[in-house]
């Protein structure tokens, strides 16, 4: 626990615990904040999705979301319902999740924005490039470091980032805050526990105009083979600094 | 309603209003608010008790809910709680928690009813939840309101009992009160009535509890099972704030 402190960016004011990061109130004009309160994942806001023989759950304050090793397409966390959020009007996502088993073989796991609905068994960004729209989005797969290597991948329709390497290997069960700031839509900002990451890449979201994403939070797999993966989800807060 | 102010506690920014105390916005890091506004209570952060013949709980209306216990001689709860029953509390002991309600009573609690607000940290176990008449919930902080009207503090953390302690509070019927129980120093938790600190010559330690120990929202007008006596008594519970400065996983 840290002090509240407050932060000014984008001519926005925002309050944060100075000790670990997290964005405890944003004074944005739209705002969503989850703390997956309850036994129930809020429908009205999310698709708290599970396809075959995958798990996501709530209780505790947490979503726990697996995908075990049933060779079928599986998918476990939470998706946003509609696409409310405008990634020119000053979007920040924030989410604090922990791996809680390292992804292995074909899954993957996708903390982030994308601009369509999410497509169960053909949503990857790593392990293959399928949403076709655009997206940003920290995430995990077997190839980097045992599947704890965190990395970035954006594609705004135009750019693609490719997989950048941020440098950070989580340990598992271990949470951290995983920040997007898209409030400079030519260069937006990936941050864990606070803290700038994959600095030397610019990526550019400014292809298109009013692009409007969902948050998604999921592990995933296409069914390919027997690949484990494993999340637990604190919170998620998005906020804008313009209405859409 | 009194102008914005701004206090600043155990390192933690909170915006309240100066008229009546009410933190209109603690700045923290898990926050959990409840207006009860719409006509259904939120089954995803609340369990309605409705418990024993008449009285019972109302659903939300006019932004507040209700309940009132029945003229029954039998074993009565009425009111809200958290999601304790499905092993869901959500808030730790020992993460500093502060919980606010601003509650009002519309009939008096008679004989053996009781009223409490506060925090229990254990799940509802049907018949076995007295604080006054009984020493039946093991970890608890709490308000308790009887006939008399005059709002006592109860706390427990299985190693030191407290209470009842006075709080030199009379409440009114039909008049609300602002209910604080501040639990940042594990050791000496502090209670609260309309912004004025109540039973400040005990210390009140929760130390005790196992670390981590969760808990969760208790507002209940209850009643022992006792054949010798009717009860009666409603309340009002406007608002429900639960905040913590520290995340429950860590």
């Amino acid at each position: 626990m840290g002090s509240t402190r407050a932060k000014w960016r984008a001519n926005q004011l925002a309050f944060y615990d100075g000790g670990t990061y997290e964005t405890v109130l944003p004074l944005g004009n739209q705002y969503l904040y989850d703390d997956f309160f309850g036994t129930a994942i809020n429908t009205d806001i999310w698709n708290g999705i599970n396809t075959n023989e995958a798990t996501c759950t709530a209780t505790g304050s947490i979503v726990t979301a697996a995908i075990t090793a049933d060779v079928t397409a599986q998918d476990a966390g939470v998706v946003g319902l509609g696409l409310e959020w405008n990634t020119e009007h000053g979007l920040i996502f924030e989410a604090r999740v922990a791996v809680a088993v390292a992804p292995t073989l074909d899954g993957e796991v996708m903390i982030g924005v994308q601009g369509e609905a999410y497509a169960s068994a053909s949503n990857q960004i790593l392990n293959a490039d399928e949403v076709a729209s655009c997206y940003a989005a920290f995430g995990f797969y077997a190839t980097l470091d045992a599947g704890l290597g965190c990395v970035i991948r954006t594609y705004d329709g135009a750019t693609n980032s490719g997989i950048i390497d941020t440098a950070t290997d989580v340990a598992v069960n271990i949470y951290h805050i995983y920040r997007i700031d898209f409030t400079d839509i030519s260069s937006v900002k990936f941050y864990i526990d606070g803290v700038g990451v994959a600095t030397g890449t610019t990526f550019d979201f400014s292809n298109g105009a009013n692009q409007m994403v969902i948050p998604v939070v999921v592990a995933e797999k296409t069914g390919a083979d027997a690949a484990l993966g494993s999340i637990l989800v604190d919170y998620v807060r998005m906020w804008q600094t313009e209405r859409n | 309603m009194g102008s914005t102010k701004s206090k600043w506690r155990n390192q933690q920014l909170a915006f309240y209003d100066g008229g009546t105390y009410e933190t209109v916005r603690p700045v923290a890091n898990q926050y959990l608010f409840d207006d009860f506004l719409g006509t259904t209570l939120n089954a995803d952060i609340w369990t309605g008790l409705d418990v024993g013949a008449g009285g019972g709980l109302v659903a939300p209306t006019g932004s507040y809910v209700s309940a009132a216990i029945g003229a029954l001689n039998e074993n009565g709860a009425d009111g809200i709680y958290g999601d304790g029953a499905t092993g869901s509390r959500e808030w730790n002991i020992d993460h500093g928690w502060v919980f606010e309600a601003r509650v009002r009573m519309a009939v008096a609690p008679i004989n053996t009813v009781e009223m409490h607000i506060g925090m229990i940290g254990e799940n509802y176990a049907a018949g076995s939840m007295c604080v006054a008449e009984a020493d039946e919930i093991n970890f608890h902080a709490l308000f308790v309101l009887d006939g008399a009207m005059t709002p006592v503090i109860y706390t427990d953390d299985g190693v030191a009992d407290n209470g009842p302690i006075a709080t030199g509070v009379t409440a009114v019927i039909g008049e609300y009160n602002v209910y604080k129980i501040d639990a940042t120093d594990v050791t000496n938790v502090l209670f609260y009535i309309d912004g004025v600190g109540v039973g400040t010559g005990t210390t009140f330690s929760l130390a005790g509890c196992a670390a981590d120990l969760m808990f969760q929202p208790w507002i209940i007008i209850y009643k022992a099972a006792d054949a010798g006596t009717n009860g009666a008594g409603t309340f009002r519970c406007d608002y429900v704030r639960i905040w913590q400065p520290e995340r429950n996983h860590v």
